[in-house]
């Protein structure tokens, strides 16, 4: 079996959803990374290891514990407020939980934060359905037989039938579900996008590798590795901003990620803030205690770029 | 015109499902350990080096050779980014029937460097993984001793693996180290258990020595120092399977020295001062050498237990 030397194992759900820069730990912006960084180890500390918290949620979420599965998409899903999959996934725990008036709030955030989330629109109108609510629950019901008549071979014919079902009043199995959502957890599959990503980057074909970066997420989600991916990519496809709440959500929980670090710093050096990219690169260097690729490399960037 | 990178920090980690060991979270491991398949492998081989076959060791120019051969420092992109260095794949400037990276390999002993997953400019889009050959075996398909042959090293460094232009020393005695390298200048068995501390040891004072030299350029020291740190790094990786902050303490000091050294343009006295503590450096390693990555003992405990 492969083996890795990291006890970071990644996981979470990200789904194209972009992040919240805020907060998973209390000081917002202060990152989990530990030893080094320019935060005190009281904004650093985070306040629970997101990673892990979505590994365990998602097994518990795979047995039937919802309940405890609830706990920790809860927490995710309010740490990483713009994360669509966190609320729809925390909206199924209170959906199979039967507190259907707690399941709209997450279903509709899911939907607000990625509004082509069928599943999120399946079972916020089948919560509607259970409280009654039959006219909020028809329209959307409608609007998703209306995407179903025009999906003639969309990728999402599979993830629209289920929620047609869940509109429909019919119950979805549970093997169905999972079915749909098999590679929540599943490395493998991870693996495989993410290793594409990374090829499709090397040779610039950038929206390719955004698919498969999200595709990753499926499986993995929420990892400064992946993070920063997004973040390199968007930058390349000229949305800065997007790049640079990537890269601050990817700090956020790895303060001393060297490759997010160089990265911001060369958004810096694009964007023409120096004093930004200097001071970087002073933290790269500070965090490669025996000098680092990262840090050559956004030297020659700034050099470069002031030369 | 500027290149980019990506990152592989953790591309690795990625791309291998994870058994989490005892092992505490102060612990280090090797940069090798993500490129051997398997726990087992490690615990055999990560102690062990090969049998070195060059013609004229003590020439300085082939150990020049020799320490970019063994620097991560001289690639760049993915395999800087992860240590990889050219020695990875041929230790001691041999073949590596233990390295396996899941993305580019397909079984222990073979990579394709056409890969884009290593390089930005030279993936051929197609999945051809080959043979890591032993480098003292004649080069079937091209004469080491041509021009061809340069083209071929600056096409693998550059293009392959992502690294900048080579500084034409630099390059010249990676071209001495190979031509050095022949199959008729070995005597002994090809792997040789609890060798592999000397082996780092000696690429960490060999950069220091050189660095002695007066005569080579800015350049060369910049690359001999950036080579040097990453050296003691591999020590630094080595000996932390438990923690021993004050050696820790120690490695990291040295580096910074080093940092330094290149700052100061290059003072010789600083350098003697470095010099001066390796004496001391080398008794504390080995007085914790079994319980590091350097012993097979302490490799099978931490990953056993």
């Amino acid at each position: 079996m492969k083996f890795a030397k990291s006890t970071f194992l990644i996981s979470m759900l990200l789904s194209g959803a972009l992040f919240s820069a805020t907060a998973i730990a209390s000081g917002g912006g202060g990152g989990g990374g530990g030893g080094g960084g320019f935060s005190s180890p009281s904004q650093s500390a985070p306040s629970f290891n997101p990673t892990q918290t979505y590994r365990e949620s998602v097994a518990y979420l795979q047995n039937g514990e919802d309940k405890k599965a609830a706990r920790g998409f809860r927490k995710l899903a309010a740490s990483f407020k713009k994360n669509a999959n966190f609320h729809y996934l925390y909206g199924i725990t209170q959906y199979n939980l039967g507190k259907y008036k707690r399941a709209v709030k997450p279903f509709k955030n899911a939907i607000k934060y990625k509004d082509d989330h069928v599943m999120a629109q399946g079972y916020l109108s089948a919560a509607y359905q259970q409280l009654g609510k039959t006219e909020e629950a028809s329209t959307l019901r409608d609007a998703l037989v209306d995407q179903m008549n025009r999906c003639s071979g969309c990728d999402n014919k599979e993830s629209l039938s289920l929620a047609l079902q869940l509109a429909n009043g019919d119950k979805i199995q549970k093997s169905a579900f999972l079915q749909l959502n098999q590679n929540l957890g599943n490395t493998e599959h991870g693996d495989q996008s993410y290793l594409a990503a990374v090829a499709y980057i090397n040779r610039g074909e950038y929206q390719q590798a955004l698919t498969s970066l999200y595709e990753s997420s499926e499986s993995f989600g929420i990892h400064p590795d992946v993070l920063t991916y997004l973040g390199f990519v968007n930058r390349k496809l000229g949305n800065m901003d997007i790049a640079l709440e990537y890269y601050q959500t990817a700090l956020s929980i790895d303060d001393d990620h060297r490759g997010a670090n160089e990265y911001l710093g060369e958004l810096y050096v694009e964007t023409d803030q120096m004093p930004l990219a200097q001071s970087q690169l002073a933290k790269l260097e500070q965090i490669c205690d025996f000098g680092c690729e990262e840090a050559e490399e956004l030297k020659r960037w700034i050099t470069d770029a002031t030369s | 015109m500027l290149r980019d990178y990506v990152i592989l920090t953790g591309a690795l980690l990625l791309a291998m499902p994870l058994v989490v060991n005892a092992q505490s979270i102060s612990s280090r491991q090797p940069n090798e350990v993500d490129w051997f398949e398997s726990q087992s492998d490690v615990i055999q081989h990560l102690n062990k080096t090969y049998t070195e076959c060059l013609n004229t060791p003590n020439d300085p120019q082939v150990k020049l050779g020799k320490l970019a051969f063994n620097s991560p420092r001289l690639l760049g992109g993915q395999a800087a980014r992860m240590g990889l260095s050219c020695a990875s794949c041929h230790q001691s400037g041999r073949g590596n029937p233990h390295f396996f990276i899941k993305q580019i390999s397909s079984t222990p002993g073979t990579s394709d460097i056409t890969h884009s997953f290593l390089s930005s400019e030279g993936g051929d889009g197609i999945d051809n993984p080959k043979i890591i050959p032993d480098l003292i075996a004649p080069t079937r398909f091209l004469k080491r001793d041509t021009p061809q042959f340069e083209d071929f090293l600056h096409r693998l460094i550059e293009v392959e693996f992502d690294g900048r232009k080579t500084p034409v020393p630099i390059f010249n005695a990676i071209n001495a180290y190979l031509q050095n390298t022949d199959k008729r200048y070995c005597h002994t068995q090809n792997e040789t258990p609890n060798t592999r501390f000397e082996n780092d040891w000696g690429n960490y004072v060999s950069a220091l020595a050189l660095l002695d030299d007066p005569n080579e350029t800015p350049e060369v020291k910049q690359f001999i120092t950036q080579s040097a740190r990453a050296a003691l790094e591999v020590l630094y990786l080595n000996v932390g399977l438990e923690p021993h902050s004050r050696l820790d303490k120690q490695l990291v000091k040295l580096s910074r020295q080093l940092e330094k050294f290149s700052e100061s343009d290059y003072d010789p006295s600083l350098l003697k001062r470095i010099n001066r503590q390796n004496s001391k450096l080398y008794k504390a390693i080995n007085r914790i050498l079994d319980t590091s990555a350097y012993s097979q003992k302490a490799l099978q405990e931490f990953y056993v237990k």
